[in-house]
């Protein structure tokens, strides 16, 4: 299998740039990427972390862009990579400063590294975004954290990476935040409690995900996605997007008005991605 | 009002959920808290009044509040873990509404110690309350004569605000009618008179 990864945000269009090819490899052709965001990283990161767990090799092919690679790099893409993936192009040497305030690098997201994962976390956002902002949106990225381990657990793992944005050139003071895991996807852990039996495909899943109260267990929870969009923040612009086996969701909101839009694709993923960006007027 | 008995539970326990983080994400963090709550819960039992003191936590999800704390007041109403007294501490703006909506969900309540004032579905509960720690230490009778409701009313009132660790009861010393009668007080410190 081939997946490209070209422009900007390929991981976010309805349809993934997939093409299959005669073995069970995957290649992930990263060449022509512009620009690499939180998602792009996290996924790359689990896809090849799931194809090694059932023996096929994954091949990364760096961007030409040696700034996208420096910054690919930077976020230690290449560190999260399953041994045994090969990697083509030319990394650049790095000279690595401190970026604590401002990003958090592509890391695996299990319970016993969740922790320190949310405390850093914590601290890009209420850095970037202000003690108020920063802990309204923090209670939203927790969710993500908190669904991956409750819900994404599997052998290959979670992969996670943030990054905050000054606005310099979009005008907007920006976080993105991706979560990646190759657990059981939304669909069947939603099924698994006999009140959503009959939800029938990915994105219907999704649907129900971002409702009140919706959940896999019969507990009295299922609130972390509603809580996320109702609540990051009321001066922020927010944008949620959910894969989940061949399902998509994309979910804005803006003070009072929301939206929501939920799609089958033709290009399966596994387990669930999540991307979330909140962004502010500087 | 009744002469009480002289407090046998001197206990006080604080339990700053600090010490599990600053940012608190999840579930299993929330499970983790809460149970090593129950631990020293049972270690220093009998406990007269259980501060949770939220100061120094910069932000919580919902998900964690609800396992934490949603859970640990079903424990608490269960009678599965016992405390005379339960009040939550250093709550700011934002973790105040979160634990809110928690307990909103869960049809519970809890104290605000820093307020005195009821989080939750305290809707009805929060004139109850406030009348409760008016009279000090009271029977039911007389709080539903004080609210002009039903004795009946009154003691499912006084039901809900117990097992919430808002109020502690025990038995009168000499109920003048006989029966089963309970008096009641403010969950408190120390001496056990006087608001919280």
């Amino acid at each position: 299998m081939l997946l490209e990864l070209a422009g900007r945000h390929p991981l976010l269009r309805d349809s993934l740039a997939i093409q299959s090819t005669d073995d069970s490899r995957i290649v992930l052709d990263a060449r022509r990427l512009l620009f690499a965001s939180p998602l792009d990283l996290t996924a790359t990161a689990a896809i090849a972390h799931a194809h090694a767990a059932v023996g096929a090799q994954a091949t990364l092919l760096l961007p030409d862009s040696k700034d996208v690679t420096a910054y690919v790099q930077r976020m230690d893409l290449l560190k999260a990579l399953p041994s045994g993936t090969h990697v083509e192009g030319k990394v650049p040497e790095e000279i690595r400063s401190d970026r604590s305030a401002t990003l958090l690098e592509v890391a695996a997201l299990r319970p016993d590294t969740a922790d320190a994962i949310s405390e850093g976390l914590g601290r890009v956002a209420t850095q970037h975004l202000g003690p108020r902002d920063g802990r309204r949106v923090f209670k939203g990225i927790g969710e993500l954290i908190d669904n991956a381990i409750s819900h994404g657990a599997s052998t290959c793992g979670a992969f996670i990476a943030a990054q905050a944005y000054s606005g310099k050139t979009t005008g907007y003071r920006r976080l993105e935040i991706a979560v990646c895991d190759t657990g059981i996807g939304v669909l069947t852990h939603l099924r698994r409690n006999p009140e959503h039996a009959h939800v029938t495909t990915s994105a219907e899943a999704l649907e129900h995900a971002v409702r009140p109260g919706v959940s896999g267990t019969r507990d009295t929870r299922g609130n972390g996605l509603p809580d996320l969009l109702a609540g990051t923040s009321d001066t922020a612009a927010t944008r949620l997007v959910l894969r989940s086996g061949d399902g998509l969701l994309r979910a804005g909101r803006l003070r009072r008005a929301a939206v929501t839009r939920s799609l089958s694709t033709r290009a399966p993923v596994q387990g669930t991605w999540s991307w979330l960006r909140v962004s502010y007027r500087p | 009002m009744n002469e009480m008995k002289p407090q046998k539970r001197e206990t006080l326990l604080t339990y700053p959920v600090k010490e599990h983080g600053t940012f608190l994400a999840t579930r299993v963090k929330g499970a983790d808290a809460r149970r090593a709550l129950e631990e020293q819960l049972t270690a220093a039992a009998p406990v007269a009044l259980l501060t949770i003191d939220f100061g120094g936590v910069e932000a919580m999800t919902n998900s964690f509040v609800d396992e934490f704390l949603g859970k640990f007041y079903l424990l608490l109403a269960a009678g599965d873990v016992s405390a005379d007294g339960v009040r939550l501490v250093g709550l700011d703006e934002e973790t105040r509404e979160g634990v809110t909506v928690c307990l909103e969900r869960r049809k519970q309540v809890a104290v605000d110690g820093d307020t005195h004032e009821l989080l939750g579905d305290a809707s009805i509960l929060a004139g109850t309350y406030e009348e409760a720690r008016r009279l000090g230490d009271f029977r039911a009778a007389e709080l539903a004569e004080a609210l002009g409701i039903s004795l009946p009313n009154a003691n499912n009132r006084l039901k809900r605000l117990v097992e919430a660790g808002a109020l502690y009861r025990e038995r009168s010393a000499g109920p003048e009618r006989g029966g089963k009668e309970f008096t009641y007080r403010l969950a408190t410190a120390g001496d056990g008179r006087g608001g919280m």
